[in-house]
């Protein structure tokens, strides 16, 4: 009995309650075991597949880079390796094995794979990380130096140059037999590649990896491994050549194969894979001829430019620096349409290109432009009233100023000379009166507010300003000023600095009726997207006001400077078809320490400059040559405009044909 | 009808022996199968303990129940003293502090501490000479021996055999006869204290994610982005569950269980494992055996001569069906991650011991009737 203890009935009521939740709280399990396991079984059952969502980063193809013609001149090249996660290679001998009879491994190799494979698979964390165990996939015979490989433009491939097989085939082997493989994969790698080797480095740009520290700024638009561009084009265009990353969304299933989200129930439908946007192909003003003739007649000296320019239009035809670097990758010559046997750019092989500034672009840095400045102090005489055609002056050989010989370069004297002679003769004491008569302040107004040279040009890729000194600027740096400083402007000596570029767009200013156009390199840019193409027009930055018989004053001294006997490149005349132009040689005695008494002597000699244009009667082309260090224009730069000039014709010959017969006209007329 | 069965081994003692044989049975098989997928032999351990914790079963079942009634103070106060020694001295496991190592073997002394709050509770209760319906304040004392082993293992942190604690206190007081007024009283102040435990961050980060995790698992919370990646364990387990679908896959053959990712495997999500290998009929069937047990412990409970073994009996009933209950709930998603272990299922010494000392207190109970 139950009895002492009045509780105990109490007691009953409660175990009734007790077993009623017991069996409530039963019944809710029960109902749940229902609804998971019969209900929603299925949906689970494919759920327990997975392992883990995989989001893969997938790289854009970085928009290639061509010349005006279309020619290949920096392109993202596909390159595969190969990968692998330990933990899912179900028999390493076996599959590693498979990999060697496949060809893809050589023995060696895939002795050190195996044996990685089998250390990583005892690490709980290693084994899950995937490994790239060869990188450039090629046969197991092929070179696994990308250095070594052929470029095909035609495909955008790789060749090997032993089998002629690409790595596309390779791919393709491993890929067929993947199935039998678990737990290796092929990765996709871009590289950039750059097909014109170091002919258009400068103008072109290169691209690396970004640092860690980008990466941080970036606010996550950028990533460890992306690559950016770096100088040229590839950095002015970054952000149209670098196009938009996707994402690979799937899932691992438990034995490590890809299954897509859209196979799957409710929390993984929703990951979906973005394709990458391709980066624009962006087309160039290049002419990839006219360069390889500019860069192989600047190929005999240490160091140099040419910049030529479409006098129209503004667009850079040519921009070479010399010595040059090889952006990226070496192509060996003979893989592709536009490569014929390339004639190694390089300065002369005793010397060691490195001592000579490769990286450096100088078609936009600035150098003292000497008697190439001539024309920009004529026009401003002309302008000011100060001077004119039959303008004559005694040239003794020196001007006196205030107690200062300022030197002809001609010592014996240029006797009494006009203006047409002074620019072809390239009389300095001439252009010393001019000088002293302008006063400093004036030069600078017509050379740099006017024809725009000591300021930037507004080319895509960063340049030099270069620099016209004024009497303030003197005041300010120098802390002095004196009237001689005048004198020695006019002549593009002293404190003068121009680029290459800048003294060509002020030339081309000349010959097309006053226009200053802003240079520049890309003609179109490509949007393969889309397929819309948005082309570059031509920018008047500025219209001249100058009266065509002073422009022809001009041109004409500069035609007597190549076309009659004694004008300063009088020796590099081209007769059927005239270009003009003028030469300049700059006094630059440089010292730089820890330089050779070879490089000493070198850096003692002046810099050579020929600017000009051709042809004399129709001016299409402005060229201007500098060669650093190179002697007398006349005889060094002048040779190389020419050869310039020769490609350029050669390209062009039936626009010209009309003017092939007129040269003795011209040539009677200006000696006249 | 009650008490007219005088035979020492009643059928409620025989059925509760069973259904625990039956069970801990079933967890070995079980986590050997296991053992396929972890490469780990957890059940050769296992038998150690199995075997270990029938013997103190039975031992406890013989000893006179006087026994644990003078000695509850002793066994309490050891208790609470190593709770306080394991918050010390004891050894950090994911940011937990709840084993003390002895060698290769750890003591989880949380676990002893539920039958240690069983027998103080049971012994205050029958103490007291009131069998009215007790007020709030006569109940006063109660609540402090479940409060203070409770707020010592929610220190460690252990929110799941804190809660465990919580409800077995309550379980017995209920049974006692608690007012209806009172009881809604403590709830009104539990669920005060529940957000402002939130809010003071005595409930851990990485509990809250817990709750976060599993509000959003069933469509009442916020989602948020990284939901797919937060939420994997507990899915997961789910998914295994699901995947054993009505029959199951059989034995060793779990594909979802062998994955590398429920670390929790052989032990708090042992469920998974089963469910997946046995299908629903396995579960039911399973199920019902507690159900088995669980009813015959409660039997036992009720038909015990004396108020203090009625109330160790349904304490020690109410320690394996809460367990049961928050433990399933967990892993079948009702309730957030707690970390709980299935009686008797999972693997470990410390939980099978304390649940063998539960049904031993509850056949102690059955076996000793009319000896009081
Ligand atoms: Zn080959
Ligand atoms: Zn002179």
């Amino acid at each position: 009995m139950i009895g002492g203890h009045d509780g105990f009935i109490e007691y009953r009521t409660h175990f009734r309650w007790a077993v009623l939740l017991v069996l409530l709280a039963f019944s809710v399990l029960a109902l749940r075991l229902f609804q998971v396991q019969i209900v929603d079984g299925k949906k689970y059952e494919t759920l327990a597949m997975v392992s883990h969502v995989v989001r893969n980063r997938i790289q854009p193809a970085r928009g290639s880079i061509l010349d005006r013609e279309g020619s290949v001149l920096a392109t993202d090249v596909e390159v595969s390796d190969l990968a692998l996660v330990p933990h899912y290679v179900r028999e390493p001998a076996v599959e590693i094995a498979r990999l060697k009879d496949l060809g893809v491994l050589t023995g060696d190799e895939a002795a050190k794979v195996l044996e990685t494979i089998t250390q990583a698979k005892t690490d709980k964390k290693k084994r899950f990380h995937r490994l790239t165990v060869k990188k450039n996939l090629v046969g197991s015979r092929c070179p696994d130096d990308l250095t070594a490989m052929n470029f095909d433009p035609a495909t955008s491939r790789l060749v090997c140059p032993k089998c002629g097989g690409t790595q596309l085939d390779q791919r393709a082997v491993v890929q067929s037999h993947l199935h039998e493989l678990p737990g290796i994969s092929l990765q996709s790698r871009m590289v950039r590649w750059y097909p014109a080797r170091g002919l258009t480095s400068h103008a072109v740009g290169f691209v690396n990896e970004v640092s860690a520290s980008e990466v941080e700024r970036s606010e996550r638009r950028l990533r460890a491994g992306d690559v950016v561009g770096r100088s040229g084009i590839e950095r002015a265009l970054d952000d149209s050549l670098r196009g938009v990353p996707g994402e690979d969304v799937f899932v691992r299933s438990a034995g490590g194969r890809r299954v897509e989200t859209h196979d799957l129930p409710d929390p993984f439908r929703d990951l979906v894979s973005t394709p990458p946007i391709a980066g624009k192909d962006v087309t160039l003003t290049i002419d990839v001829n006219l360069q390889q003739a500019a860069a192989t007649a600047l190929a005999r000296y240490r160091s140099g430019a040419v910049v030529a320019l479409d006098a129209d239009t503004g667009e850079v035809l040519a921009m070479v620096s010399h010595p040059t670097f090889e952006a990226g990758r070496r192509i060996v010559p003979g893989a592709g349409a536009n490569a014929k046997p390339v004639p190694p750019v390089t300065t002369p092989p005793s010397l060691d290109p490195k001592n000579y500034a490769p990286m450096m672009n100088k078609a936009v840095e600035a150098y003292p432009p000497g008697s190439t400045f001539k024309i920009l102090t004529t026009i401003a005489a002309l302008m000011e009233g100060l001077a004119a055609e039959d303008l004559e002056m005694n040239c003794p050989g020196f001007y006196m100023f205030r107690g200062h010989k300022f030197r002809c370069f001609k010592h014996y004297g240029h006797g009494d000379i006009a203006l047409v002679d002074a620019i072809s003769k390239s009389c300095d004491v001439y252009f010393y009166i001019l000088g002293e008569q302008l006063g400093i302040d004036t030069l600078a107004h017509w050379a740099r507010d006017v024809f725009g040279v000591g300021e930037p040009t507004g080319i895509e890729i960063s340049e030099r300003a270069g620099l016209i000194p004024t009497e303030r600027w003197y005041l300010r740096r120098r802390h002095q000023y004196q009237p001689g400083f005048a004198l020695n402007t006019s002549v593009g000596q002293g404190d003068v600095r121009a680029t290459p570029l800048a003294m060509a767009r002020a030339y081309a200013a000349v010959v097309n009726g006053g226009r200053l156009m802003r240079p520049h390199l890309v003609r179109n840019i490509h949007d393969p997207v889309t397929g819309a193409d948005t082309s570059v027009a031509p920018e008047v930055q500025r219209q001249i006001e100058v009266p065509e018989e002073f422009l022809d004053l001009v041109k004409r001294g500069m035609f007597g400077a190549v076309n009659t006997e004694d004008g300063t490149a009088s020796s590099t005349a081209l007769p059927e078809l005239p270009f003009a132009g003028k030469t300049g040689t700059a006094q630059a005695r440089e010292r730089r320490p820890g330089a050779g008494p070879e490089m000493s002597a070198w850096l003692q000699q002046d810099h050579a400059w020929f600017v000009g244009y051709g042809p004399a009667k129709r001016p299409r082309l402005v060229v201007a040559a500098f060669v650093e260090h190179g002697g007398f224009g006349g005889a060094e730069a002048a040779p190389v405009a020419r050869k310039v000039f020769e490609a350029y014709y050669a390209a062009h010959a039936d626009e010209f044909s009309d003017l092939w017969q007129g040269f003795e006209e011209d040539v009677l007329e200006v000696v006249r | 009808m009650i008490g007219r069965d005088t035979h020492p081994f009643s059928r409620a003692v025989w059925t509760t022996s069973v259904a625990l044989v039956v069970i801990v049975i079933l967890g070995l098989v079980n986590l050997s199968n296991a053992a396929s997928y972890t490469g780990e032999s957890f059940h050769q351990t296992q038998v150690i303990w199995v075997v270990l914790g029938l013997l103190i079963a039975a031992a406890v079942a013989a000893i006179d129940m006087r026994f644990f009634e003078q000695l509850s103070p002793v066994f309490y106060g050891g208790a609470v003293l190593l709770l306080i020694l394991v918050l010390l001295f004891g050894r950090e496991i994911n940011f937990s502090r709840r084993w003390f190592s002895l060698g290769d073997i750890s003591i989880q002394p949380s676990e002893f501490a539920k039958p240690a709050v069983v027998l103080m509770l049971a012994r205050f209760f029958h103490g007291e000479r009131n069998p009215e319906s007790y007020t709030l304040r006569m109940l006063l004392p109660a609540l402090g021996y479940v409060a203070v082993p409770a707020a010592l293992i929610m220190m460690q942190p252990d929110l799941g055999t804190s809660l465990v604690v919580i409800a077995v206190g309550f379980s017995v007081m209920f049974f006692e006869g608690i007012r209806l007024r009172s009881f809604l009283a403590l709830l009104g102040i539990i669920l005060l204290l529940v957000p402002l435990a939130w809010e003071l961050d005595v409930i851990q980060p990485y509990q809250k994610e817990r709750v976060r995790t599993w509000l959003s698992m069933s469509g009442a919370g916020p989602e948020t982005r990284n939901d797919a990646d937060t939420r994997m364990q507990p899915e997961q387990a789910l998914w295994a569950v699901g995947s054993g679908g009505a029959l199951g896959r059989g034995g060793q053959q779990a594909v979802q269980s062998r994955l590398r990712y429920l670390p929790e495997m052989h032990n708090d999500y042992i469920l998974a494992s089963f469910a997946e290998e046995r299908g629903f009929v396995g579960c039911v069937a399973l199920l019902g055996v507690y159900l088995a047990l669980i009813y015959s412990m409660l039997v036992l409970a009720i038909r015990a001569r004396e108020r203090f073994a009625v109330l160790v009996s349904v304490g020690a009933t109410a320690i394996v069906f809460w367990q049961v209950v928050f433990n399933m709930g967990m892993v079948l998603g009702i309730f957030p991650v707690v970390g709980l272990t299935l009686p008797f299922l999972s693997y470990g010494g410390s939980s099978m011991i304390s649940g063998m000392i539960a049904v031993g207190l509850t056949l102690n109970a059955g076996i000793h009737r009319g000896q009081v």
